[in-house]
């Protein structure tokens, strides 16, 4: 496998704000790699000075061995788009957008192509209809669809699930993961960790402008050092010196009556949790005993929840 | 094939939304029906004084004028007429004076300077008749015979010479707004930022816009010339296909003008309010309903360079006036001038995206 992204020590300011600070990392061919991290992070920007959309007040991206800056346009045929807010020409239908952007890169889109888009994004009911008239799911794979025009080796895909229901976005992992199996690379952003561990083989947490940790899914829950998760509701609050008895090094007292712990051990864990809760008459609610995930991890780097 | 591509979404998008649609079709032909119920229709409509001294030009004028419908004739005494003037019984005396035989014919014009409306137009027709009379007298040789050929043809209604004007006033308000409402609306969208990861010409692009809207323009112009000729009488005289050339270039200046509104205008709302500010100003300046030199001198000094008024005349000449393309060879490459300007000033300021996007100067934003 070679390394086809080489991005060195981005940086971007907006005035007084550092967007994306001294960000560096490298992407395999063939890989699906995500950025996770909450609104505002600096993953849009990070993108799109990888795509040549916004320049960058310092480092370099290579794809394929080409420095994107300073001149983007040496890469315009090697990458393929689709940006956070997408919106299209409204009087044209999907065919009438898919020939127009292929005609764009100089191509013209042969009927099998066409089909074959369209059947990939299932859309083929709606090749004729105005783009107006799709749903959120079918406007967002419009959009990758769009992305694919011109063979691109390395795809940019912008938060491709936003707002999407849980059926349309499995849709659109299909996809992704279509792309990838056809040998392309391919680049998101998300805020969604199930997104992130379900769809991406490496992920770099990103947050205030920083990678704080980058790997793939499971290393990243495995260094959390936790087997379990454990979460209960009490119908008193419990003292937080109460919770560290119960072996979980770092307990993660939530608000009111919700409680997050983490336990290497979470039977041994539960057993004295349920004891002490029997003497002191507090009765234990929603006991729930799960794997830690990447929110947790998240959480955990950064002292924040990842969704708001 | 990319610009053919790009020209063909272009007139989709044009012919597939409702207010464009309307704007650049149905408004003309409103238009045009108004000025034709208020001016093209009915006896007495416009009453024209007449001194005549019975010399040939004069009985090729009257005879012109006894077949403009709308139009009434009066003839009698000077005195008697500039009192009816005065009053408003006519809105405008044509007196011919006494001439030498083989000496030019002096004719005097008399008007209510506070009708310009009418009067403007009225004396538009005036001089479109003695322009008429001239040309058959000048260009042929056999002056007799043929002064009667050419009059007898030369019917002209008050609507013949609006024609001209609603052209010029429709190519400005379709090419300023259909140019740059869309651009900027693409860009607002964020659709130019995404056209702009495409290796596609910025020139291609633009070009590609403004000529699928001088096209449309251009069928606009066809469009009331038919109408014209059709349901309201007017009487073309000149060449179509020189005509067409006209309204090809004064659409093609207008678009660039679109074109610049575009790079200036940051946001939607923003398109409005400079292309009125540009367009109507200019449409009243520009001679496209009655003339101006009622003004004062540097207003009609300013009149004299806009777009619109060499769009207005050019076309009057050609189309109602019968004069060849040489003859308007001054007004038509003062519009290759103008446009050239445009379009130099548009490809300086155009943005693929609005100024937040790049962050680079947020207080701009
Ligand atoms: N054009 C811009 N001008 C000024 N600030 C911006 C601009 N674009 C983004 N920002 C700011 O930079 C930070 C990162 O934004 P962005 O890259 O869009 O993050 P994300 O995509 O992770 O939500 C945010 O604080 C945002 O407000
Ligand atoms: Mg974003």
């Amino acid at each position: 496998m070679s390394i086809i992204v080489d991005v060195q020590d981005l940086t971007k300011r907006y005035g007084d704000l550092l967007a994306v600070n001294k960000v560096s990392f490298t992407i395999e061919q063939g890989e699906i790699f995500g950025f996770l991290g909450p609104n505002g992070a600096g993953k849009t920007t990070c993108l799109e000075i990888m795509e040549g959309l916004r320049k960058p007040d310092g480092g370099q991206v290579l794809l394929k061995g080409q420095s994107v800056w300073p001149d983007p346009k040496k890469v315009k045929n090697l990458i393929g788009v689709q940006l956070q807010s997408t919106s299209f020409y409204e009087e044209l239908t999907v065919k009438e957008i898919l020939v127009l952007f292929a005609s764009l890169y100089g191509r013209k889109l042969s009927g099998l192509q066409l089909d074959s888009l369209l059947s990939m994004a299932g859309l083929e009911e709606k090749r004729n209809a105005y783009t107006n008239s799709l749903s959120g799911g079918q406007k967002q794979r419009l959009a990758i669809i769009t992305a694919l025009v011109n063979e691109p080796e390395i795809i940019f895909l912008d938060e491709p699930t936003t707002g999407l229901d849980p059926q349309a976005r499995r849709r659109s992992w299909e996809i992704i993961q279509e792309l990838q199996s056809k040998g392309k690379t391919i680049i998101l952003t998300t805020h969604y960790m199930e997104e992130a561990e379900n769809l991406c083989e490496r992920v770099a947490i990103i947050d205030q402008g920083k990678i704080v940790a980058i790997d793939q899914p499971q290393k990243l829950i495995d260094q959390l050092g936790k087997k379990a998760k454990i979460s209960f509701a009490s119908t008193r609050p419990l003292e937080s010196l109460f919770l560290a008895k119960l072996g979980a090094e770092a307990g993660q007292v939530n608000s009111g009556e919700g409680h997050v712990i983490f336990a290497n051990d979470p039977a041994q864990a539960i057993g004295v949790l349920l004891e002490k809760a029997k003497q002191e008459g507090i009765i234990i609610k929603n006991l729930h005993v799960s794997s830690p995930s990447l929110d947790d991890v998240f959480l955990e780097l950064t002292g924040k929840e990842l969704r708001d | 094939m990319t610009f053919w591509t790009l020209l063909l979404a272009n007139t989709r998008l044009q012919l597939r939304n409702r207010n464009s649609l309307f704007w650049h079709f149905a408004f003309p032909l409103v238009f045009m029906v108004l000025f034709g119920l208020i001016f093209g229709q009915g006896p007495g409509v416009l009453n024209i004084g007449m001194v005549t001294n019975n010399s040939a030009p004069a009985q090729h004028f009257q005879a012109a004028f006894n077949e403009i419908e709308g139009v009434e004739l009066i003839r009698g005494e000077e005195a008697v007429l500039l009192e009816d003037l005065k009053d408003g019984q006519i809105h405008l005396l044509v007196a011919f004076r006494a001439a030498e035989a083989g000496q030019p014919v002096d004719v005097e014009l008399f008007y209510d300077q506070n009708e310009m409306l009418t009067t403007g137009a009225a004396r538009s027709m005036v001089r479109g008749v003695l322009d008429g009379i001239t040309k058959a007298v000048l260009e042929v040789p056999e002056l007799f015979r043929l002064k009667e050929t050419a009059i007898s043809t030369e019917i002209m209604t008050f609507m013949s010479f609006l024609l001209p004007g609603v052209i010029g006033m429709s190519i400005m308000f379709s090419a300023l707004f259909g140019t740059a409402y869309p651009l900027v609306t693409e860009r607002e969208k964020g659709i130019l930022r995404r056209v702009k990861l495409t290796p596609v010409k910025t020139a291609v692009f633009l070009g590609a816009k403004a000529v699928g809207m001088t096209v449309i323009a251009f069928m606009q112009a066809a469009i009331i010339i038919v109408t014209g000729i059709s349901f309201f009488d007017v009487q073309i005289l000149g060449s179509l296909p020189a005509a067409a050339l006209v309204a090809l270039l004064g659409a093609l200046m207008m678009v660039s003008l679109g074109l610049l509104i575009a790079g200036v205008a940051k946001r939607v709302e923003s398109v409005d309010s400079i292309a009125n500010v540009i367009a109507m100003p200019m449409m009243f300046l520009a001679g496209t309903f009655f003339e101006i030199d009622g003004a004062p001198d540097w207003l009609q000094s300013v009149a004299r360079i806009l777009p619109l008024t060499h769009l207005n005349n050019a076309l009057r000449e050609v189309l109602i006036r019968g004069q060849e393309l040489a003859a308007v060879l001054p007004a038509l490459l003062t519009m290759v001038a103008w446009a050239l300007g445009f379009i130099l000033a548009a490809a300086y300021l155009f943005r693929w995206e609005s100024p937040k996007t790049q962050g680079n100067n947020r207080k701009a934003a």
